[in-house]
């Protein structure tokens, strides 16, 4: 009887404690639901709303072309000098001399990969944004018209390393570069679109963003409608159709004056005067404002130029485009005499002191040269004129700002006066490249040749190289035909 | 068969409580009293008055009443006998004498058991004539499965004793025992019995020990389970756990574990801080950034305390630690899923025992550490540097005007032996004048200034008082400790409290909880910063032999000299500084450190909870919950005299327009800077699991099932601000424009630019603030069957996941798994006879550990992060940081292991081999991609490695004598690791490159690749042997097979050797560790262009030069004496002629790491019993220590591979080597 209750409570025990340890797993799994693991670390982030994704293109890395300088280097607007060109790196001296080979066998193009990897953001902004949420319509068009324009953008730069110069005639068969929509860093076996194809490409993108593009610029680093209608205006200058670059030229200049943020060329008659905004000229160049604080720029993109900073010693202005300088040209003062912190060049030579940054993206002096361009083009030789006067009269003393006269009247003279304008404009900072190309198919340039100096320490002539016509466009890396087979390289 | 056996024999549920209690014995009681005590001193009273009392009902209230057991033989002796008794408050012995008297019986007291036996016939007769007999038994678990390794101890009257431990059968054979002994048996995890000798005991079963929730039962503890050692195929291995008391080099649990651990590498060269502790070899690689330091993977094992995991095992008092079981192969590890390829320690802390008296135990040592020896640092001294500066000073490359200039906050000022150099070219001082001032230089020497002023003796010092006890349904173990850790640098402070506490319940029969709590708080402390650039993070006072020789600290009065050459501008420079801003740039370091501290506060708490419910027979529910919570705050003050503060309000000031006025600041030019950082870690694990343990047929089939669900979260939270124009008295702080200070240009036309003409912050550090969460959810299980004692099967599986941001399921989805067999060969019928053989058991196992990927890391989608830059809208935007790669996957190791563990000799000689092969594949790394994506690499799985390797744990019993016993322990392991796939994203084609690979395909891990040197050319020049035979110096020509492969800088082998000697009440143990067939760069002189004496401001550990640059190449014919490399002052000349890496790259600088050291010696003294019994304590433990004394080194460059970084040949100073430790542990 004793042992029978013992039993009895025993069993009770075991039946309470069973109870609640079953209790106690059911209550720990109910807690390991699938939703315990569905948490998102603080500090990163997978982008879901429109806020997001417009987040994505507030972004440094679209701002920055890291090293993407090759254009600086095959400018006929430099040339080299010792000793500092023997300790230049190997990429400058062979961009220099305009050599084949340019990147080494393992090396990544710095040509390359700053547009590529923000093609992979535009991609993800155009493929996901239409699926975001927390937004309206209209804001995912701008969204994705922003990524479109600035994925033309990107293609342009890239058409331009490396396709030929455009040519109606072959471009549908010149090879360009591939056509990239997808966001998949697995995929592999790329081929290259024709040259044509990649133009294409570009003007889709721009005219269906125009639209839906912000009317008004707020931000220097944010795609607009102006500064989309400006590139789309010198995507057709670079396709040689002048007609069709002017309407949406105008258009760009309209769109500019509505801008919220301050946009028009500086009068460097202002800037430079005593007490001026790029003021004190120091040994690192005059005072610049950053890029968002640039009153000249639409479009911030731009690259690091060692060439017209301290860092890089060993290019200097090329006599030839000194000398189509006035000597009261007061974008001399972005030249100087002596490298950083060491002695004078010989023979008077200079380099370029600032800024030390290049812009790539879209600036108004090229908007007001490029659409000077076009009305030359077209035979609207006074209309050309004016733009030209718009810019040179902020760029010197009024009293040699005039376009002379005997060029103001002959449209051919004319529009070589607009191109020796583009190159003061622009001296050292990389455009004469695009321009030189683009000039390779133009009737008017394309008997010029073009040729590099390397100069002694003592300012003497020892190397002279010449553009061959091949090498208007670069070979791609090794590295990338290595990992696309069968890819044509460029000749 | 006697009565014992009988009431054991029964099943569990019939015993009686008294019976249990009547069984229940502790070991501990029995090891610490060997004094037998008599009845008549004893207090107790009884109080039992019948008539007709069964002899069995005095017995049971003696039992009630004064808490001894009575133990009886059923021979002779009838319980059931009646008789009239009448006690009141009579003493115990007074009852035993009365109630035994008539029944030619007699008693013993031992301990709290009284020991009832009929009366021998010598005994009745009056003489004492002992009966010698043989005495046998079996020792069986409570599942019938026999117990092997259980200590049966014999004790007689006169306190001899004999022991023998049970064999892999559990039987026991005792010879020649007086008839009249206790034979008490322990077992570790089992409830002890004790029981009057007998020739045949029968089968004893021991209880599992109520108190141990975890169940300890055996050995091997993998963290959620203890399975005996017999039955687990799994490859483990545990110290010796006096060894890790004793050795008090170091407070570190994980560093007392070197050379006792077949298979785990203790590494502490610099070059291997990232991974000091390897078991069998690295599985991972992981990804690197600028700094060569990888990360993205987990290359430590897995430590688990407790049962719960902790990534910091460093508040773990060794004094608490019970037991360190290391697991290396799959079956051993893989229970711990995606955390496991590197191996697992499992730690377990001490507790207390039920039934046991109160145990206290105090102790402390000291370790005297000694300052560092410096001189191992190969310098010029002063004379030599001297005259080397003036050798190759050349003021037309470096000229006064570019020195001197004040460049941005890089630059320094010019010392004293360039200024007279300088002063003498420029025409300033006559050239006599300058060999005059020179020469007073050249005979001064600071090292004793160095040594004497920035370093002092540094010390370790630990007290612990632990005590412990325990009730019937109570027991604990406290602690209390304190370390005082002394650095070497003066000033500096690391004290640690430490509160522990293990508490034990037994709530019924059924439930059983137990609950650790551990406190550790600690205080740290360090004076200023010598560091003027002085972020929070980047402080420090060191000064070593690197620094120049000539300069002195304090003049011959003991006043701090001044040293402003060591700031940021020349004299003429800062004079304009100062005139400008106002403010003083002096720069004085011995005064400078008192203007300034770091002070750091940690707390870390730790409690786990353990919940043990018996639910049917055999059928256990085993919950752990363990929450951790650490928060640490570190406060960095650098007051306004501070250099660092000083120079930073210069660097942003702008000087008066018009002369006389103040000038702009734009930081506070009053008060300090003050820097607070806040840590918060915090984890919990949540842990259910079932368990089946049983047998049947006597032990035939033996069955333990586990499964179980684990959750984990992991929380690491911290923030930050800094703060300038603090003032700690009234805790006021100025304001600071960080959106202008931040610009692109900052401020324009600063006194003293940071950068080219301005000033500027590279980012806003006025906050800042990082925050990781990692989830787990987890489901395992496991399975243990023996058959027959001899054949043992184990299998486990465990499926994780986790939060891990952005994987997706899939990748996830990756159980890991096992499977292991044992075969104990020594019990089979035809080796029974073999009578050497004490154990041969064969073991094999296989099976899948993983590795998984830190958070954020790498994922499935985009992962996007923040950036702030004053460019953006509104200060900030997103970047993408990870491209999705969809394909990503957990590295995956497959582990293969067989063993062999062997005992011969009546176990006098036992050990095991283990071989293993780890086969990593999808390796974490960077994984290049096309080119047109958009990334030229992405994180991803790259390539494959395989460890191979052979281990040996062997221990000798090479004396056992009465007096003198001597053990040896040896420990061999010898592991080979080759990358066997590795698709790096730039593809080396260099041998420059190749020489900075660590990770090679084709060559083991931590490879060292080196030029095959050639000497030098008539220019002094290092000229190389490219692979086809040329010789040649030019620059840019060896690719990558023109470099050759020297060894790997980890470890071949590694083990140690412990020899342990007692002779009565000494116990000496020499500890031998080795490591050997690595190899390390040595250190080499690295200056051979440029100008002497370049540093960092505030740097007073450069400006000196390695001894060798007195050796080099001078002259033409040099080279056919030497072969380091000429100086030429020229870098342009010296880069573009020659490549002087060829020399400190080369093969000649490659040399053997191998190594072999004394970690320890120790001698011990216990007192003996009697005299400590007159100190009133239960033991004394005296014990001396020796350590860190090199016995051989492979290399004759006097270089220690421990502070040498073998894959850069840098060496550091020495310290803590030959070491001296005192301990005292006294038992209460």
């Amino acid at each position: 009887m004793l042992n029978f209750k013992i039993k009895l409570e025993m069993k009770n025990k075991r039946t309470y404690t069973a109870a609640a340890t079953i209790l106690m797993l059911s209550a720990a799994l109910f807690s390991c639901k699938k939703s315990f693991l569905e948490v998102n670390p603080k500090g990163r982030l997978i982008a879901h709303t429109v806020n997001d994704y417009n987040g994505l293109l507030n972004n440094l890395d679209l701002l920055n072309m890291t090293n993407s300088t090759a254009q600086i280097m095959m400018g006929d607007d430099v040339a080299a000098i010792e000793p500092y060109y023997s300790g230049a790196t190997l990429k400058t001296q062979r961009l220099f001399r305009w050599d084949a080979l340019i990147y080494q066998q393992d090396e990544d193009a710095s040509e390359i990969l700053p547009y590529l990897s923000n093609i992979y953001i535009f991609n993800k902004l155009i493929n996901e944004v239409p699926d975001a949420t927390e937004g309206t319509e209209a804001q995912k068009q701008s969204v994705i018209a922003e990524a479109r324009a600035s994925r033309a953008w990107s293609y342009f730069m890239l058409i331009n390393y490396f396709g030929k110069p455009y040519n109606a005639a072959t471009s549908a068969t010149d090879p360009g570069f591939p056509i990239v929509t997808a966001t998949d860093v697995t995929e592999t076996g790329f081929t290259r679109a024709s040259v044509k194809e990649v133009y294409d490409f570009i003007l889709s993108d721009l005219t269906a963003a125009i639209p839906n593009l912000p009317a008004r610029t707020t931000h220097r680093l944010r795609m607009s409608r102006a500064a989309a209608e400006g590139l789309l205006g010198k995507v057709h200058v670079f396709m040689g159709n002048f007609s069709a670059a002017l309407p949406v030229l105008n258009a760009s200049i309209t769109d500019i004056s509505g801008s919220a943020v301050p946009l028009g060329l500086y009068d460097y008659n202002v800037t430079f005067a005593t007490g001026g905004a790029f003021l004190p000229v120091s040994i690192f160049g005059p005072s610049q404002p950053t890029i968002v604080n640039n009153q000249e720029v639409l479009l911030g993109k731009q690259v690091s130029n060692g060439w017209a900073s301290y860092s890089n010693a060993e290019l200097v202005l090329a006599p030839a485009t000194f000398n189509l300088y006035n000597p009261s040209d007061l974008r001399l003062n972005f030249f100087s005499t002596t490298p950083y912190a060491a002695p004078a060049y010989p023979a008077g030579l200079r380099k370029r002191s600032g800024p030390g940054i290049a812009l790539l993206g879209i600036g108004l002096p090229d908007i007001y040269l490029l659409r000077a361009e076009c009305k030359a083009r077209l035979n609207d030789l006074a209309g050309a004129v004016t733009d030209l006067q718009t810019l040179r009269s902020r760029r010197m003393p009024a009293s040699v700002s005039a376009v002379p006269a005997n060029i103001a009247g002959q449209q051919t003279l004319l529009i070589r006066y607009v191109i020796e304008e583009r190159r003061r404009e622009f001296a050292v900072i990389g455009n004469r490249w695009f321009d030189m190309r683009r000039l390779s198919v133009d009737p008017i340039f394309a008997a010029d040749t073009y040729t590099h100096t390397l100069l002694s320490d003592t300012g003497t002539p020892t190397a002279t190289y010449t553009l061959s016509p091949d090498r208007y466009v670069l070979r791609l890396p090794a590295k990338v035909i290595n990992q696309n087979p069968g890819m044509q390289d460029n000749p | 068969m006697n009565n014992f056996t009988s009431y054991c024999g029964m099943p569990f549920s019939w015993l009686t409580k008294k019976n249990l209690l009547m069984m229940k014995l502790t070991t501990l009681i029995l090891m610490l009293s060997l004094t037998q005590v008599t009845a008549a001193s004893f207090g107790q009273n009884v109080t039992f008055s019948k008539k007709g009392a069964k002899l069995a009902e005095v017995f049971s209230q003696i039992e009630k009443q004064t808490g001894y057991h009575v133990f009886y033989s059923d021979e002779g002796l009838n319980v059931q006998q009646k008789m009239n008794v009448d006690f009141r408050n009579t003493s115990l012995a007074l009852v035993l004498d009365e109630v035994l008297r008539t029944q030619s019986l007699e008693y013993r007291i031992d301990q709290k058991n009284i020991l009832v036996k009929t009366k021998s016939l010598a005994a009745l007769n009056g003489a004492v004539i002992s009966r010698v007999i043989d005495i046998k038994g079996r020792i069986l678990e409570e599942s019938g499965a026999p117990l092997p390794g259980a200590t049966i101890i014999a004790r007689t009257e006169d306190g001899s004793l004999a022991r023998i431990t049970s064999g892999t059968d559990g039987r026991f054979y005792l010879k020649g025992i007086d008839e009249r002994a206790l034979i008490v048996i322990s077992y570790i995890g089992y409830k002890g019995q004790s029981m009057t000798a007998a020739p045949d005991l029968g089968d004893i079963i021991l209880l599992p020990d109520a108190e141990n929730l975890t169940e300890v039962k055996v050995l091997v503890n993998n963290g959620y389970q203890t399975i005996s050692k017999e039955r687990s195929a799994g490859a483990f291995a545990k110290p010796d756990m006096k060894i890790i008391e004793s050795r008090t080099g170091s407070m570190s649990i994980l560093q007392r574990l070197d050379g006792l651990i077949p298979g785990l590498t203790v590494n502490n060269s610099p070059s291997a801080s990232q991974n000091p502790f390897l078991v069998r070899g690295v599985t991972t690689i992981g990804l690197y950034d600028e700094a060569g330091q990888a990360y993205g993977t987990n290359r430590n094992p897995l430590f688990v305390v407790d049962g719960i995991p902790l990534d910091d095992v460093s508040s773990i008092n060794p004094q608490d630690v019970a037991d360190i079981t290391v697991l290396k192969d799959a079956t051993a590890a893989s229970i711990w899923g995606a955390r496991a390829a590197n191996g697992v320690i499992v730690i377990t802390t001490k507790k207390g025992t039920k039934s046991e008296k109160l145990a206290i135990t105090y102790d402390a040592f000291i370790n005297l550490q000694g300052k560092p020896n410096l001189n191992n640092l190969p310098t010029l001294n002063s004379r030599e540097f001297i005259q080397a500066a003036a050798d190759i000073f050349d003021p037309v490359i470096y000229p006064w005007q570019t020195v001197s200039a004040y460049n941005n906050s890089g630059s320094t000022g010019v010392p004293p032996h360039e200024r007279i150099l300088y002063n003498q070219s420029r025409g300033l001082i006559t050239a006599a004048q300058a060999r005059t001032s020179l020469d007073s230089l050249g005979a001064l020497d600071n090292r004793k200034q160095i040594s004497d002023l920035w370093y002092r003796n540094a010390a370790i010092m630990n007290h612990t008082l632990s005590l412990s006890g325990g009730g019937n349904r109570y027991s604990f173990y406290g602690s209390g400790a304190y370390t005082n850790t002394m650095s070497t640098i003066p000033g500096e402070k690391n004290k640690t409290y430490k509160i522990n506490l293990r508490q034990d319940f037994t709530i019924n029969k059924f439930i059983q909880a137990s609950l650790n709590s551990d406190l550790t708080y600690n205080l740290t402390g360090t004076k200023g910063n010598l560091n003027v650039s002085g972020s929070p993070a980047n402080r420090n006072i060191d000064v070593t032999n690197g620094f120049l020789p000539y300069q002195l600290f304090q003049d011959a009065s003991g006043n701090n000299l001044s040293i402003p050459y060591m700031g940021y501008a020349t004299d003429e420079s800062r004079r304009n500084f100062e005139n400008l801003s106002g403010i003083n740039l002096d720069f004085n370091p011995l005064n400078e450190i008192e203007y300034g501290s770091t002070k750091g506060k940690n707390l870390l708490s730790r409690n786990v909870l353990g919940l043990n419910v018996k639910i049917i027979k055999g059928l256990t529910f085993q919950g752990t919950y363990g929450f951790i919570r650490g928060t640490g705050k570190v406060e960095t003050y650098d007051d306004a005299r501070s250099y660092g503060v000083r120079s930073e309000v210069v660097q942003f000031a702008v000087a008066p327009t018009t002369p006389g006025a103040a000038p702009t600041f734009y930081l506070p030019s009053t008060g300090g800077r003050f820097d607070v950082n806040n840590t918060t870690t915090q984890s919990w694990t949540l842990r259910n699991q079932l368990s089946y343990d049983n047998s049947w047929k006597e032990g035939l089939h033996q069955l333990t099932v586990l499964a179980g669900q684990e959750a984990q979260e992991q929380s690491i939270t911290s923030n930050g601000s800094l703060v300038r124009g603090y003032n700690p008295d009234l805790l006021t702080f100025g304001s600071v424009n960080y959106p202008l200070l931040t610009g692109a240009t900052g401020v324009f036309n600063t006194i003293m630019p940071t950068s080219y003409g301005y000033s500027n912050f590279y980012s806003n550090d006025s906050f800042r603030q990082t925050d990781v969460l990692t989830r787990l959810s987890s489901f395992y299980g496991n399975v243990a069957y023996t058959y027959n004692r001899r054949y043992s099967v184990n299998s486990s599986l465990r499926a994780d996941k986790s939060n891990l941001f952005g994987l997706d399921r899939a990748a996830q989805n990756r159980p890991v798994w096992s499977v292991g067999g044992k075969w104990i060969a020594s019990e089979e019928s035809f080796l029974k006879p073999v009578s050497w053989l004490s154990l041969l058991a064969l073991r094999a196992t296989y099976g899948i550990t993983g590795n998984a990927p830190a958070p954020g890391t790498a994922a499935s989608q985009d992962i996007l992060i923040a950036q702030s830059s004053p460019f953006l809208i509104g200060g900030s935007g997103l970047r993408v940081s990870t491209p999705a790669n969809r394909s990503l996957t957990w590295e995956t190791t497959k582990n293969t292991n067989l063993g062999v563990d062997f005992a011969f000799l009546n176990s006098r000689i036992s050990g095991s081999v283990d071989v293993y092969s780890k086969k990593t594949s999808d390796l974490l790394g960077n994984l290049p991609t096309n080119t047109f994506t958009g990334f030229t690499s992405i994180i991803g799985n790259v390539g494959d490695l395989q460890n191979k390797g052979i281990e040996l744990g062997l221990t000798t019993v090479n004396i056992a004598s009465t007096n003198f016993r001597w053990t040896t322990m040896v420990n061999m392991a010898y592991n080979k690791n080759k990358i066997t796939r590795l698709n790096i994203s730039t593809p080396v084609t260099t041998a420059a490159g190749r020489i900075r690979q660590q990770y090679v395909e084709g060559y083991s891990a931590f490879a060292v690749f080196a030029y095959d040197y050639a000497g030098l050319d008539q220019l002094g020049d290092p000229m190389i042997r490219l692979a086809d035979g040329t010789v040649t110096k030019a620059t840019n020509i060896a690719v990558v097979n023109d470099a050759k492969y020297m060894g790997t800088y980890q470890p071949v082998w590694s083990g140690g050797v412990s020899n342990i000697f007692s002779y009565k009440q000494f116990t000496l143990s020499a500890n031998v560790i080795l490591n050997l067939g690595h190899v390390m760069r040595s250190d080499v002189n690295q200056f051979y262009t440029d100008r002497l004496s370049q540093y960092a401001a505030g740097d007073f550990t450069s400006g000196n030069v390695h001894s060798d640059f007195m050796s080099r190449w001078k002259q033409p014919g040099d080279e056919a004496n030497t072969l380091i490399p000429s100086y030429v002052s020229n870098t342009a000349e010296s880069y573009s002629r020659r490549d002087v890496t060829y020399y400190t790259n080369a093969d000649v600088n490659v040399v053997s790491a191998s190594y072999i050291k004394m970690r320890d010696i120790t001698l011990a003294y216990s007192l003996p019993t009697p005299v400590a019994a007159k100190l009133g304590v239960a033991g004394v433990t005296l014990r001396s220590q020796l350590s860190n004394v090199m016995l051989w080194k492979a290399n004759k460059l006097d270089i220690d591979p421990e502070f040498q970084n073998a894959f850069y040949g840098i060496r550091t100073s020495l310290i803590n080597q030959g070491t001296i430790s005192f301990g005292l542990n006294v038992k209460f």
